[in-house]
């Protein structure tokens, strides 16, 4: 299956966590999805994400003025952001483990 | 890498493209995106980590930005539209109006109103295409060949128009709407020169034919039943025919004959000359004679005068 397509449910959970771990702005957040291995997330859905969250008030954000370009503007998760992370953990983990264990017997049927 | 120094005017191309086909987003929303965007890229260009060519087509970044933004789905530019889209949309809006809601249902109400004056029209319409004569009386009433025809087949265009009024009532194919259309432009159309036909024919009067109108009759002379008295006889209670009896109305105004002049007819004269027109029974002299004699004085109608029993008035 293509990653891209998986990811796309799972996004909000990725760029909470990278957030979570470290406050960023919208090119540092994708620079550490992609070097946690998320090498297929597209620039455009973590932009999007990013506004997404914001608007829905689970991440914040400030300006930080830069010497030597625009000024960036970094996000930081919130209260809820913290909430809507921690569900996406204990669902991933059960969905992960359920599939898992679902794939593996049917590469051992397979097999 | 490829990036470049002129690689500023690149992202600022590939801005606006995004930027287009977000249009549709809400300004300030789009303005908040646009800004995250536009810092990233150029970091990220601008570093030469992402030239612009492993970004995708701006169409495609847009459709994702907008996607994991949760703007809903992309519609398309108004300016984009062809113009049939555009009309479909405006119809479907005002489809929706209330206003036109209430219209179409009062239509809706009328229709068979609409069905009955269609029925007449499709039939004067066959009578002004075929060249046919129309009736004097009522202008608006062709003869096919005849008024009474005529009747026929108003009473089956009218029964066809129903029967298709209710049938095409409730929701029909598109085929068919249009064929009502057809129909209903054809009588519409046909309004004018039937209109035309009313308003420039010749009236009843002026083709002579005779119409019943009272007129005041003014005609000189004593009439009877309409018909103008020629002469008077007076009798006497006994039945005796009676000479020279002078004739006045309730308003002392002499009753005269309309019998114009006659050199033969026996004029009377007052004392002063004055000529006496109504006394009766009017006599005329014998051609024959020197005028002076009058022919058959005591002529009179072949009548038996009853004598009257009735106390007489006379003292």
């Amino acid at each position: 299956m293509d990653t891209s397509q998986l990811l796309r449910g799972t996004l909000d959970a990725a760029v909470l966590a990278v957030v979570a771990e470290r406050d960023g702005y919208g090119y540092d957040v994708l620079r550490r999805l992609r070097a946690a291995g998320l090498s297929e997330v597209g620039d455009a859905s973590v932009y999007g994400t990013l506004r997404r969250l914001y608007s829905g008030g689970a991440l914040t954000s400030y300006v930080v003025p830069s010497d030597e370009g625009p000024h960036r503007r970094y996000y930081g998760i919130t209260e809820r952001g913290r909430l809507q992370l921690d569900e996406a953990r204990a669902s991933w983990s059960g969905f992960s483990r359920a599939f898992s264990a679902l794939l593996s017997i049917d590469s051992e049927v397979t097999a | 890498m490829t990036t470049t120094a002129g690689s500023s005017s690149e992202i600022e191309a590939y801005l606006a493209a995004v930027r287009a086909a977000l249009s549709d987003i809400p300004e300030e929303e789009r303005a908040d995106l646009l800004a995250e965007v536009e810092a990233s890229l150029g970091e990220a260009v601008g570093a030469g980590e992402r030239p612009i060519a492993s970004l995708g087509p701006p169409e495609e970044f847009a459709a994702e930005l907008r996607a994991s933004a949760g703007l809903g789905e992309q519609t398309p530019p108004v300016a984009g539209r062809s113009g049939l889209d555009t009309l479909r949309a405006a119809a479907a809006r005002l489809g929706r109006h209330p206003a036109l809601q209430t219209t179409v249902g009062l239509a809706r109400e009328l229709a068979p109103a609409w069905w009955l004056v269609r029925g007449c029209l499709v039939v004067a319409a066959f009578a002004a295409a075929t060249g046919a004569s129309w009736s004097i009386a009522h202008p608006w009433l062709p003869h096919l060949p005849s008024a009474r025809a005529t009747a026929f087949w108003l009473v089956l265009a009218i029964v066809g128009s129903f029967a298709l009024g209710l049938r095409t009532r409730g929701r029909v194919g598109a085929g068919v709407l249009v064929a009502m259309l057809a129909i209903d432009v054809v009588a519409l159309l046909a309004v004018v020169p039937v209109e035309r036909h009313i308003r420039d024919s010749p009236s009843a009067d002026a083709l002579g034919v005779p119409s019943v109108v009272y007129v005041p009759q003014q005609l000189p002379g004593l009439r009877l039943d309409g018909q103008a008295v020629q002469n008077v006889y007076p009798y006497s209670r006994t039945g005796k025919l009676l000479h020279d009896v002078q004739l006045y109305t309730e308003g002392g105004v002499p009753i005269t004959l309309d019998l114009g002049p006659d050199p033969m007819r026996r004029m009377l004269a007052a004392a002063g000359g004055q000529p006496i027109s109504n006394a009766y029974p009017i006599r005329y002299y014998d051609s024959t004679g020197n005028g002076k004699r009058v022919r058959h004085p005591d002529a009179s109608p072949p009548i038996a005068v009853p004598q009257i029993v009735t106390p007489s008035l006379t003292p």
